[in-house]
């Protein structure tokens, strides 16, 4: 329902399009055209395969089969379709790669290791891994 | 096929593990991991060291970075904390990673940055040409630079750059070559947003195949497919679906394009990962030498 809801309302780039500057907002958008500048939403983004966006992305579940240089944040799901490519930090609650898809950069996932045996240092911040 | 090893849950390996064949991991190994095959760590696997393999699949923990020659997979429940390189890395929802990943795709889409995006690129940038003539261009962002860094080798390699602002190269230099190499066939045909879809999917088509083979080589190809194809039709001007098809057949018209980033120095920056994944055989004898 709210699905559809917020895809009715969904905001589109079209191919074609170019944005330069900042799209925020709480809605879902997808970019089928051109971005640059930062894209912060509320709702999901997604980057269609003919997009090329230059900016920081975020949002709440981020899909991309284009081209992004740009640090990608998704509060849900990342996932990166084959031919999306990213060059740019990662993160992401969960995060998805499909096969031919490309990522140039940093993950960046909260979790524990899960391992007991790889001791207490597996458990909490980043900084006792590295 | 091979022998297979398996280390069972409950079972605990302190020390340095390698040799060829497969490797399963259900228990736990503490140390490093350099085998010829196919490691697998299942969900109640755990890792502690980092792991060299012909390829990967990681549904359990690892502490350590994931090198596979081939590929690296991460199931759903995967834990891994260091670096992923493989040349492709494919991760299910619910794998959980922190570190940095590197596949050959990257280092094609950082190398041939130009290539792979100028394509994408010069539609931006035919349109970024609109812009510069109402002097929106003049809005510099960060991200712009890493764009304009992006745009400016190929622009180099391909013709003398000129001093221009940072998107303008790349509106001056890929529109040009192809319209240039296009003549032979050109036939206006204007298909303008069917074009940039068709292109991708092909650009990704020749993406995963090349991620198949060695990584450096294959690389020409895709930017030959990439480049061309992509460029043609964003800018519309002439034969962008003719274009495509000569200028990855007869290399010649298109050498202005893509000849200078092809042949150009690979990998400026990114070429260390590279060499380090050679063909399977040779990193081991390789090791040896070491040892």
């Amino acid at each position: 329902m709210s699905e559809s809801g917020s895809r009715e309302r969904a905001g589109v780039i079209g191919a074609g399009l170019v944005v330069m500057g900042r799209i925020r907002g709480t809605g879902d958008v997808r970019v089928e055209g051109v971005v640059e500048g930062e894209i912060t939403l509320d709702g999901d983004v997604s980057l269609g395969a003919a997009a090329t966006v230059v900016a920081p992305v975020s949002g709440r579940s981020v899909e991309i089969e284009g081209e992004l240089h740009g640090n990608v944040s998704a509060s849900r799901d990342l996932t990166v379709r084959a031919g999306g490519r990213v060059r740019g930090d990662v993160r992401a609650a969960r995060l998805s790669i499909d096969d031919g898809a490309v990522i140039d950069g940093v993950l960046e996932m909260d979790f524990d290791l899960g391992a007991p045996d790889l001791g207490p240092g597996a458990f909490g911040s980043e900084g006792t891994h590295r | 096929m091979n022998r297979t090893s398996r280390i069972p849950a409950g079972v605990i390996v302190e020390g340095q593990i390698r040799g060829q064949g497969d490797l399963v991991i259900a228990g736990l190994v503490e140390g490093t991991i350099d085998v010829d095959g196919l490691v697998v760590v299942e969900a109640t696997g755990q890792v502690r060291g980092p792991i060299r393999a012909r390829s990967l699949v990681v549904g359990g923990a690892v502490q350590g970075s994931l090198h596979a020659d081939e590929t690296v997979r991460l199931e759903a429940g995967a834990r891994v904390v260091g670096d992923v390189v493989a040349e492709r890395v494919t991760a299910a929802l619910g794998a959980m990673v922190r570190g940095r990943v590197r596949m050959a795709g990257a280092e094609r889409l950082d190398r041939t940055e130009g290539g792979t995006l100028r394509a994408p690129w010069s539609s931006a940038g035919t349109l970024t040409a609109a812009r510069t003539a109402a002097g929106m261009i003049a809005a510099p962002k960060q991200e712009r630079v890493a764009s304009a860094e992006v745009t400016d080798e190929p622009a180099k390699r391909t013709r003398t750059r000129p001093s221009a602002a940072t998107p303008t190269p790349t509106v001056a230099v890929a529109p040009t070559p192809t319209a240039r190499a296009i003549p032979p066939t050109s036939t206006p045909t204007p298909i303008p947003r069917v074009m940039p879809t068709a292109a991708t999917p092909t650009v990704t088509a020749t993406a995963s195949a090349s991620a198949i083979p060695a990584a450096t080589p294959i690389q020409a190809a895709p930017m030959q497919a990439a480049a061309p194809m992509q460029a043609a039709a964003p800018i519309q001007a002439a034969a962008p679906i003719q274009a495509a098809a000569p200028i990855q057949a007869a290399p010649i018209p298109a050498a202005p394009i893509q000849a200078a980033p092809i042949p150009a120095p690979p990998a400026p920056r990114r070429a260390p990962p590279l060499p380090q994944m050679p063909t399977v055989g040779r990193v081991r004898a390789h090791r040896k030498d070491n040892a």
